[in-house]
């Protein structure tokens, strides 16, 4: 499927009016496909038993708003809107569907019960116990059964046209929406201008940027660059005492500060509205 | 060589005001031990014998020029930064040593300068050898020669450096021939630079600069200002005047980049334990404001403190009190509260 | 930018605590009272420089109590009339300490270490 668009779920919070969505893909092929693109993005998905762990986490991928516009806006990639999507999806499933699924799910039960019974039996033998169930172990072992997962929604892909929603005004109309909702909406261009040069981007909050770049791949690649947040390029002063902080971050991981100016005249901005400009610590002083 | 005086010695009081420490015994049977005790009482007094002659350059640089005030001040609460030395003014010692002039030890600025030229010097070498390596790499070399190779060279890098640092040469520049005055003397370039807050605290909360406050405070902020013109001073003043009072040593953070730095006594004694940024109450910054500062300073071991100062008057009021010369209500129409944030990992932080 | 206040200070730095020779003051051909002051380092300043050569400095004023006033456009003025790879930014903080860093036009590498 590899040519094809990629669909990227805009999921609202319950803030619809503030909120431009937060864009998602729930597809583990089509993940792949984004960082062959050069897109790494963030595992989102986690454990509905502990949703406290980061250590394990799956699809979804989260993107960034501007990794998002980008796919859109350079044909690789289209919207859909996330929570209609899902509602009408279930609007669709009959009643003998859920049943169907019900039963599914409960002859898995059925399966990992009888399953862990047996194995409970045979280590009460071997440790010379008596081989009643008692009601503790009985409550235990229905804590223990678990629920599978799919990679991918079955429901989402069997049910939505999703090229229903690859027109250009739909598209248009979420990309717009996404944003107006951007913080900074300099930022995109600045992303743009990276994106341009080859450069891998993740959010860099966590360094104290907007952005942090690679050279290629993060996973093969150190980063050497913490991005700034975009700054207004005839108005907006550099403030020095993030300059000061910025450039001592950056020579203990070895990191450049970059701040980025966008010219303010930028309705149509293409990548030559933005300068760059690389900090750091002089070594003396 | 002067004599070692311990710290605690010399860096008793904590501000440049004294308790009255100089007075006789109270023999509880002589009275006339009592007569000469309250006259000594009564007539000593804790103000300075002459007030701190301060000068004010491009209208917002607050210099103490006289040597021995420069040193009263920062023995004394450690108050300004010598403009040619890393706090406490040692300039004229460094540079009488520079150009062996005199037998003095290594002031720190010099150590570390030494240090760091030493690691360029380390690191120049270490990459020329990196091109060696790959040459002998290009003619099959053994790997295992190699290695040896590379060892032998950075540890004969390591005893150079060594030795290098027992050595302290003497370095002559052209241009320092106008460091010395007619009589062949070294002029005193040096001066002590106090902050503004520092200044305001020194003349309003403390009787120590020889300056009014009210003046001090028209030439930082004019002499008929609005209210923004005076908002980021006072919010600034507030913040400091509420950590002095609470006994810390409060110096510019600017290195770390934010306001200021809490020493529980002094940069001899301790390192900062706490960084400070002066915030509006109302204040909301993008996320990347607080992790990069909270990176800075928690890689400097520091934990970093927001502190918020929120106008508990209108703004016409304080002004108001600000024109009338009112200082101590303008001030004391704000408000401090802080937080303290610290980066939490949980797979790190379990305890 | 007006930064005229803060040259002598930042330049009596240069030569006297960092101990550069020839400092010396000169003003922009640019819009403002921008001044650069420039100077020959004791040593090079970064092992990624071939040679010993003559640095900018832009002084610039950080004042806790107002906003400060370099815009990258200026800066990119500095970097035109100048013409040179990188500029050094002479922060002085009002406790009259002086911080030094490198700016340099576009994306570069960092510093080998």
């Amino acid at each position: 499927m590899s040519g094809a668009k990629i669909p990227i779920n805009l999921i609202r919070g319950s803030d619809n009016e503030r909120c431009g969505g937060i864009a998602m893909v729930f597809n583990i092929d089509h993940i792949r496909e984004l960082r062959n693109l050069g897109f790494a993005g963030i595992l989102a998905g986690t454990l509905p038993s502990a949703a406290q762990q980061n250590a394990f986490l799956s699809v979804p991928l989260r993107l960034m708003a501007e990794e998002a516009l980008w796919l859109v806006e350079n044909g690789r990639a289209f919207f859909i809107a996330g929570s209609e999507v899902v509602i009408a999806a279930i609007q669709t499933l009959s009643l003998q569907e859920m049943k169907l699924a019900e039963r599914k799910l409960d002859n898995f039960f059925a399966e990992q019960r009888a399953f862990k019974q047996v194995r409970h039996q045979e280590k009460l033998q071997q440790l010379g116990l008596s081989s009643e169930m008692s009601r503790t172990s009985e409550s235990l072992l229905e804590s223990s059964l678990f629920v599978e997962t799919p990679n991918s929604s079955d429901l989402i892909a069997r049910r939505v046209k999703a090229n229903q929603f690859d027109c250009p005004e739909i598209q248009r109309a979420l990309c717009g929406q996404l944003r107006r909702n951007c913080k900074n909406p300099g930022d995109y261009y600045v992303y743009k201008a990276l994106k341009c040069d080859g450069y891998y981007l993740s959010p860099g909050a966590r360094f104290g940027g907007r952005f942090i770049a690679y050279p290629g791949d993060p996973l093969r690649y150190h980063s050497h660059m913490t991005v700034q947040p975009a700054l207004n390029y005839q108005n907006d002063p550099l403030d020095l005492l993030q300059v000061v902080s910025g450039g001592r971050l950056g020579t203990g991981v070895k990191k450049l500060w970059v701040v980025a100016g966008v010219r303010a005249q930028v309705e149509a901005a293409t990548e030559e509205a933005v300068s760059f400009f690389s900090i750091e610590w002089a070594g003396f002083g | 060589m002067p004599k070692y005086i311990p710290n605690a010695k010399q860096y008793k009081h904590p501000l440049p005001i004294h308790p009255l420490d100089n007075l006789p015994p109270l023999i509880s049977h002589n009275p006339l031990s009592w007569v000469y005790w309250l006259y000594k009482y009564l007539s000593s007094t804790n103000q300075l014998a002459v007030n701190i002659h301060v000068e004010l350059s491009s209208g917002k640089h607050i210099t103490v020029a006289d040597p021995n005030e420069m040193l009263y001040l920062w023995r004394n609460g450690f108050f300004g930064t010598a403009q040619l030395s890393r706090s406490e003014p040692t300039w004229r010692q460094r540079t009488l040593a520079r150009l062996g002039e005199e037998d003095s030890p290594q002031a720190l600025e010099h150590v570390t300068q030494q240090r760091r030229l030493q690691r360029l010097e380390f690191k120049r070498q270490r990459a020329s050898f990196e091109e060696t390596k790959l040459s002998l790499r290009r003619q099959g070399v053994d790997e295992s020669e190699i290695l040896q190779q590379e060892r032998d060279f950075l540890k004969s890098l390591r005893d150079r450096e060594i030795q290098l640092q027992g050595q302290n040469a003497v370095s002559l520049r052209d241009s320092d021939i106008e460091l010395f005055d007619n009589e062949d003397k070294l002029k005193e370039l040096e001066v002590l630079e106090l902050m503004p807050v520092e200044a305001v605290f020194l003349t309003f909360a403390l009787p120590v600069l020889d300056m009014p406050i009210a003046s001090l405070l028209a030439s930082l902020c004019g002499s008929r200002p609005t209210y923004d013109e005076i908002h980021e001073l006072c919010i600034k003043y507030a913040a400091y005047h509420h950590y002095r009072s609470h006994g810390w040593c409060v110096r510019s953070g600017i290195k770390f980049g934010c306001h200021y730095l809490l020493y529980k006594r002094g940069p001899p004694f301790h390192h900062a334990e706490y960084g400070v940024m002066v915030l509006n109450s109302e204040d909301s910054m993008d996320y990347t404001f607080y992790s990069s500062i909270a990176r800075v300073l928690g890689g400097a071991k520091k934990s970093f403190i927001l502190c918020y100062v929120e106008l508990c008057e209108s703004q016409d009021t304080v002004l108001r009190h600000w024109n009338a010369g009112r200082f101590d209500r303008v001030f004391g129409s704000y408000k401090v509260g802080e937080i303290m944030y610290r980066r939490w990992v949980p797979g790190k932080n379990r305890d | 930018m007006n930064n005229s206040s803060i040259l002598d200070l930042v330049k009596t730095n240069l030569a006297q605590q960092q101990l550069w020779d020839s400092v010396e003051i000169l003003k922009l051909d640019v819009p403002g009272e921008c001044w650069v002051v420039s100077g020959m380092p004791p040593h090079k300043l970064s092992n990624d420089d071939k040679e010993l050569e003559r640095e900018w400095i832009l002084p610039v004023d950080l004042q806790q109590y107002r906003s400060g006033n370099l815009t990258l456009e200026i800066a990119d003025g500095v970097f035109t009339t100048l013409g040179c790879r990188r500029i050094v930014l002479g922060i002085a903080n009002d406790d009259g300490t002086v911080v030094y860093y490198f700016m340099y036009k576009g994306l570069h590498k960092p510093k080998k270490n």
